[in-house]
């Protein structure tokens, strides 16, 4: 027996709460690291905690002419995506690769966000400010991951809709998850009959 | 996945480098940008579903090969550029074992494989009718 809600040609569900909370779990420490440093952009806290590089070399960082580069400090930008990341990581049920592929691919937007920016920083930390902050790079960290291991989602969603486009659906509505009322009818009509197959009864 | 791993080693490597060999300014740049983008690219190949995205780190080895001439690098500093360079490109070439299916990859979102896949869909035990208009 097929495990419940895996997309077609798939070995696993990438939408199943098992992965999910994985990075919604990893999504929390992002949003903390975010938060903390945040509150040292804006004087909320003096200093902060580098076990590593000391408070010196991360206030070189987290004052840096990059992290000024918009109107707010840049922490306040990672608090919002990781609150984002949450957002939409939680949306949607264990299915919602065909369920809610809006939900599916705006994570997939947030996450490679993070994941980019992230990546800018730390390349900037390393080049242009010539100092570390041990919690920025935990929250590079972090964006990394979830990026890294949580963008496959958007591939079952994309083949979703990819083929009910191919069978003439509304693309729309199946990017809203509307078209699965359907379903069952699209079935009967499109797929099994061209086929030359007998359409498949259920709950009869 | 223990390929992708080793790049993402070598990625972390590259970041502290320039703190633990001798070196030059120009050179530590260069570490500095290559290490995060192996261990980016790394983390992103470690899984099945992503792992094509590993020949990005062929790009990135192939950054320190040349790069690294066009600074003043000390010797050691070369040799250890060099040396990362190409582990990271064979690291990068080796595909290692894929063992969860995707239904036909990426590519396939460009053409559905719709034989393929009708039964798999019409079949999956979600697959309730909305209606029972004909019972």
């Amino acid at each position: 027996m097929r495990e419940a809600g895996l997309p077609p040609g798939w070995s696993y569900n990438p939408s199943a709460w098992k992965e999910r909370r994985v990075f919604l779990a990893l999504a929390v420490i992002g949003l903390l690291a975010a938060a903390y440093t945040s509150a040292a952009q804006l004087s909320i806290i003096p200093a902060m905690w580098d076990p590593i590089f000391g408070s010196a070399s991360s206030y070189a960082v987290t004052h840096s002419a990059i992290s000024r580069l918009l109107p707010f400090p840049d922490g306040v930008l990672g608090v919002f995506g990781y609150l984002c990341d949450l957002i939409f990581g939680s949306l949607g049920d264990r299915e919602r690769w065909r369920t809610a592929p809006w939900a599916a691919l705006i994570f997939a937007l947030v996450i490679t966000g993070l994941g980019i920016v992230s990546l800018a920083l730390t390349i900037a930390q390393g080049t242009i400010i010539r100092h570390w902050c041990s919690v920025c790079l935990v929250s590079a960290l972090v964006s990394t991951l979830i990026f890294g291991l949580g963008i496959g989602e958007a591939l079952a969603s994309l083949q979703y809709l990819s083929r009910a486009h191919a069978r003439g659906r509304s693309l729309w509505s199946a990017l809203l998850g509307r078209s699965e009322q359907q379903r069952a009818e699209d079935v009967d009509f499109s797929r099994f009959t061209e086929k030359g197959q007998r359409l498949p009864t259920y709950g009869s | 996945m223990w390929f992708q791993l080793g790049s993402a080693a070598l990625g972390v490597w590259l970041m502290i480098a320039p703190a633990a060999i001798p070196t030059s300014p120009g050179a530590a740049v260069i570490d500095r940008i290559a290490g995060p983008i192996a261990i980016f690219i790394a983390v992103l190949a470690q899984r099945s579903v992503t792992r094509p995205a590993r020949v990005v780190n062929v790009l990135t080895g192939l950054f320190l090969l040349i790069a690294i001439w066009l600074v003043q690098p000390g010797s050691a500093h070369a040799l250890n550029d060099v040396l990362v360079g190409w582990l990271l490109i064979i690291l990068a070439l080796i595909r290692g074992k894929v063992r969860a299916h995707t239904g036909g990859g990426w590519w396939t979102i460009l053409e559905p494989d719709l034989y393929l896949y009708d039964d798999v869909d019409a079949l999956a035990p979600d697959a309730q009718p909305a209606s029972s208009a004909d019972q």
